[in-house]
């Protein structure tokens, strides 16, 4: 049996009920969504529709339309940034970011969008609040900053950003890859006008789901146009949501997946979901407190994070940790840069990058502590590389 | 005589979404295939009986759903008659 403890790239193992729910679909509905009028599409439409609700319910959205389906959070987060800005326009973002945002920014940047980083210090790499309102201009016309860092793991305050955002009136745009399903979002309460997620992490869907919800104030040009199964008789794209960016067959075994994934989390409950991470979070820190050489990248403490710690070995480099670690013990973790540049350039570990342990609510402290005793023996230089 | 209602969504989303809303408020509709007669979508239209349609209405001037048309449907032999209904 491995030890999977890489759950910041994709969670696993799935809530049982995510494989009956696609299994269920391949072989009893199996209909395309929206497009015919016949009982299997109909049933597949309305495990589409359905997934769509038990998200809204789990965000605090409003109207279940507005949620856009992608194939991951890297395809939402391009849509919202090149659906709304346009040259002349100027976007915040922080300097935590992962390449899903970082790329598409720089990207703008080359157009003509200008772009401020707002710094996250040491030790907490938390997002400078006074730093991100006094870089508000005429033109800034979005906030776009992560949720949660996959690289160390600090949550950023929604509230508080969105706050500032709606006292300039500017738009907010979060990118909830990492806590989406692991961590309380409420798009209404802290101000969120565009929110990107993944559905095969925090969500337990499968790889190829995720999704854009899109505040009704905002209407975003589409990347492509294509079939809707609405508005056939026109060569036009519609402009209703969410048939104006939403183009083409949906993956809709993996959103019956997905929906599974959704309602497993909204049945046990994010407070039980949190505390649960949170202990295995403590355990961990305090654990790889105790081993001599190992330092911790970030000082945030676990009510803040998510359960993710990235660490660095004193005279091991991240890539030989992971290497023992998967060879000897079957423990999956994740060694290098973790697809953030940015990040590590402003943590200090680039480019050797950290070894990162990324937990889910399904790891469990005796699996913490046989990742603690393989460590505690390297460090002892107890084994041979 | 009119022997049914049919309403008609501007996408399959629309449908879908009243059809839940219905669910939850005991409203009896059938998403079925949009009639030729009345568009080209090659989406889903709901039918209803007159209580129904009441009740739709009523959920449709609230806000809670949308449809993009009513329709009074007469059978006359083998034919069907659509007539567009007042929002009201």
């Amino acid at each position: 049996m491995v030890i999977y403890m890489d759950n910041a790239a994709t969670s696993y193992p799935k809530p049982e009920e995510v494989v009956a729910a696609m299994n269920y679909f391949f072989n009893e509905i199996g209909g395309n969504p929206g497009r015919s009028g016949h009982r299997l599409s109909l049933r597949s439409g309305e495990v589409v529709y359905d997934t769509r609700d038990a998200l809204a319910q789990l965000f605090n959205i409003e109207d279940p339309l507005q949620i856009v389906f992608t194939l991951n959070a890297t395809m939402a987060i391009n849509m919202a940034l090149s659906g709304l800005l346009k040259p002349g326009d100027h976007v915040i973002t922080s300097t935590l970011e992962h390449n899903s945002t970082a790329r598409p920014l720089r990207y703008l940047e080359g157009t003509g969008v200008e772009l401020t980083r707002i710094e996250c210090p040491a030790p907490n790499f938390q997002l400078d609040l006074d730093q991100l309102e006094q870089s508000i201009c005429k033109n800034t016309r979005l906030i776009s900053i992560l949720h949660g860092s996959n690289v160390v793991g600090t949550v950023f305050p929604l509230e508080e950003v969105g706050k500032i955002a709606r006292k300039h009136g500017i738009y907010l745009m979060v990118d909830a890859a990492q806590t989406a399903g692991a961590y309380p979002i409420d798009v209404q309460k802290a101000g969120i006008h565009l929110l990107a997620f993944t559905g095969h992490k925090g969500l337990f869907g499968p790889q190829g789901t995720g999704g854009l919800y899109v505040n009704p104030e905002l209407k975003l040009d589409s990347l492509y146009r294509g079939g809707t199964g609405s508005r056939s008789e026109e060569d036009r794209q519609p402009e209703f949501m969410p048939d104006s960016l939403e183009s083409g067959t949906p993956n809709a075994m993996g959103l019956a997946g997905l929906g599974a994934g959704v309602k497993y989390i909204l049945r046990e409950g994010l407070p039980k979901i949190r505390e649960k991470e949170i202990e295995l979070t403590n355990h961990l820190i305090k654990g790889l407190n105790s081993i001599d050489g190992v330092i911790i990248i970030g000082e945030e403490k676990a009510e803040n994070r998510m359960p993710l710690v990235s660490f660095v070995m004193e005279g091991v480099t991240p890539s030989m940790v992971g290497e023992f670690l998967d060879e000897r013990y079957d423990i999956m973790t994740r060694v290098g840069l973790h697809c953030s540049p940015w990040a590590h350039q402003s943590m200090g570990t680039f480019p050797e990058g950290t070894v990162r342990i990324s937990l889910s609510y399904l790891n469990t402290p005796s699996q913490l502590d046989t990742l603690l005793q393989a460590l505690y023996e390297l460090s002892r230089e107890e084994v041979r590389l | 005589m009119i022997d049914y209602y049919v309403a008609t969504f501007y996408s399959t989303n629309y449908a879908l979404k009243c059809e839940k809303i219905l669910k939850q408020s005991f409203i009896n509709v059938k998403l079925i295939p949009v009639p030729r007669q009345v568009s080209s979508n090659c989406g889903l239209a709901a039918r209803m009986d007159g209580e129904a349609l009441k009740a739709f209405r009523g959920l449709c001037q609230e806000g809670s759903i949308e449809a993009e048309n009513l329709y009074s449907v007469v059978k006359d032999g083998k034919k069907l008659i659509f007539t567009p209904l007042s929002r009201e």
